[in-house]
């Protein structure tokens, strides 16, 4: 008897498992493409690289402060094209200005709106005191900076917290839907944007540093991404295996699964740590390999970020993903 | 927000064990709301060529056509028409609302009706809505690039008019009134449903189904005979905001942690 009934248990189950109307789609997807995706890469490098920056001040790691003005202004130049294309990427661009009529602490995307605006507004003007200071000749100018600095220092670590958030909101921004990728591992997603955040934040530094021949720098740099791209492999690994099963095939799935295994993971991540290992191993000189490692790790957060949003839009618009996390 | 702190809130009762598929609910509507066309196609599975609910689709009539012989019938029909299930879906009017808890610009309110609602003059198509809805109502129209779902006929609210939808139901199975009402007239229902041997008779919308994990209930109703799948709905849906404060914190957490590692990696080296 109690077979039978178990049997008929889990054929009720089954059934209900195969249930779909007309496998039609039970919630709707977001129209975010590139412009958002895009977003999400520069936000959170320049969130991560302001970072740095700050760190590199705070620690004393030179004491002419060089990487800390080169971190802002790369993550200046980073955040510039942000809200553009944020605006852009609305349906109704010219109403850009509603999203600062209200905070809601419980919408990522308004709080969103007000961490972009303030960290914009503080890391604006920390950045450009350092520019004009290095700019322009001694004298009046640099006198009226010099009587702004305490509140200059304040800024510099005021901005700090927007920067940080800057890391990672735009991850809790898709926790906080229905789609099932994205909302099911809710703690775990903004560990993905905060690892890929620092991680293209030091490729990029580690860039401009090479370029702009600051060896020494560049070599403490290295140090660090040497920590930080396994760091940045073993928390996107702990994201996929924890993804229950049935919603990970979204992520390794078709072209998903070229874009995860060969951008994310080959050329974002194994290629370029080999690369700086080998490199190090060898005590080899050529500048030319931590440059393209660079190139090729911010390649894969672009990617990662990519794989992400594409693999949620996925889930979104299969009834079954959708049924499977409200069960 | 929750339910007790409405003075009364408003919604629907949509009984489908009434529902005859006539879509009158589907025309009132687009009519009343001078809601443009969004398609007309073939969905060629079904009566159902509406497809889905959208941007300038707030009711969307469904169709579940079943082929067993013994399944307990809601009427007195002919297996004919009993053997088919139809629900006219729409927003839920969550008593807490994920798009209202999303917007980010705040032209998602809660009236004073008790419903959700969405001013055309303040949204800007972000679009954030639109998944943040677990039952996938709200959609960013075509035509004005903003976000469009039912507003439970909000202009007929003011005159003292019942939703055109409710108006046009010739078999009362899209019911109006108040929110704490319609339950108990849904509760009474269902009993009688039982007792006519339609025992897979359910509400979808309390804290059982639908209105579930910090929903806490749907002003908008419905009355089931199957499993909530079977009418494309999520059996135990989540309000997504549940997630934000521990995204926040792992997030900060993690992020001061990649701090530390980058202090103590660059103070070593000096």
């Amino acid at each position: 008897m109690t077979e039978i009934r178990a049997r008929r248990e889990s054929e009720d189950k089954n059934r209900i498992q195969d249930i779909t109307y007309y496998d039609r789609p039970v919630i709707h997807k977001p129209h975010w493409g590139w412009l958002i995706i895009t977003y999400f890469f520069l936000g959170g490098l320049s969130g991560a690289c302001y970072l740095i920056g700050l760190i590199a001040d705070l620690v004393r790691f030179d004491v002419t402060g060089r990487l800390g003005k080169v971190c802002r202004y790369i993550s200046l130049s980073s955040l510039i094209p942000c809200p553009v294309l944020l605006i852009l990427d609305l349906k109704r661009p010219e109403r850009f200005h509603h999203m600062l009529r209200v905070l809601k602490l419980r919408s990522p995307m308004s709080v969103g709106t007000w961490v972009l605006s303030i960290f914009g507004l503080l890391s604006g003007a920390v950045t450009t005191a350092d520019l004009l200071r290095n700019i322009l000749p001694q004298g009046k100018v640099n006198k009226f900076l010099h009587a702004l600095d305490p509140m200059l220092s304040l800024a510099k670590v005021m901005a700090g917290l927007p920067a940080m958030f800057m890391t990672f909101y735009t991850a809790v921004l898709l926790a906080a839907t229905a789609v099932p990728v994205w909302t099911k591992r809710a703690a775990t997603l903004p560990l993905v944007f905060v690892s890929s955040s620092f991680s293209s934040a030091l490729a990029v530094t580690s860039l401009v540093t090479s370029i702009t021949k600051m060896f020494a720098v560049n070599k403490a740099l290295v140090s660090l991404q040497l920590w930080m791209i396994p760091i940045d492999f073993i928390v996107k690994l702990f994201f996929e295996r924890t993804l229950a099963h049935s919603l990970k095939f979204y992520l390794t799935d078709g072209r998903l699964k070229i874009v995860n295994l060969l951008g994310v993971r080959i050329i974002g991540e194994i290629f370029p740590l080999s690369l700086l290992l080998i490199t190090r191993i060898r005590k080899a000189n050529n500048p030319w390999i931590g440059r393209i490692s660079s190139l090729m790790i911010l390649l894969g957060a672009l990617a990662s970020r990519y794989v992400v949003v594409k693999a949620g839009e996925k889930s979104a618009v299969d009834p079954k993903a959708v049924f499977e996390i409200t069960r | 927000m929750s339910v007790g702190s409405l003075q009364s809130p408003v919604g629907f009762l949509t009984d489908t064990t009434l529902c005859i598929g006539c879509k009158a609910c589907e025309v009132a509507c687009k009519q009343w709301n001078q809601l443009p066309i969004d398609g007309l196609t073939w969905t060629g599975n079904s009566y159902d060529n509406t497809g889905d609910l959208g941007a300038y689709t707030w009711r969307h009539v469904e169709f579940i056509e079943r082929f067993q012989e013994d399944i307990p019938r809601a009427s007195d029909m002919p297996p004919f028409q009993s053997h088919w299930l139809m629900m006219s879906d729409v927003c839920k009017h969550c008593a807490v609302a994920g798009c209202l808890e999303a917007c980010p610009t705040g032209a998602i309110i809660r009236t004073e009706f008790g419903t959700v609602y969405i001013q055309p003059d303040i949204c800007n198509g972000c679009g954030y809505c639109v998944p943040a809805c677990p039952f996938g109502v709200p959609d960013i129209g075509a035509y004005d690039g903003i976000s469009h779902k039912c507003t439970l006929c909000y202009d007929r609210l003011k005159d003292g008019l019942e939703p055109a939808c409710a108006k046009a139901c010739p078999t009362d199975s899209i019911q109006f009134g108040s929110y704490i009402e319609l339950k108990e007239r849904a509760r009474r229902r269902v009993e009688h449903l039982h007792l006519l041997g339609v025992t897979s008779a359910y509400i979808y919308g309390d804290e059982n189904f639908g209105g579930t994990n910090g929903i806490q209930g749907l002003y908008a109703m419905f009355i089931l005979t199957d499993e909530p799948e079977v009418y494309n709905l999520p059996r135990r849906p989540e309000l997504p905001q549940r997630k934000v404060l521990r995204g926040y914190l792992s997030g900060l957490l993690f992020s001061i942690l990649m701090m530390v590692l980058t202090a103590l990696s660059l103070k070593r080296r000096d």
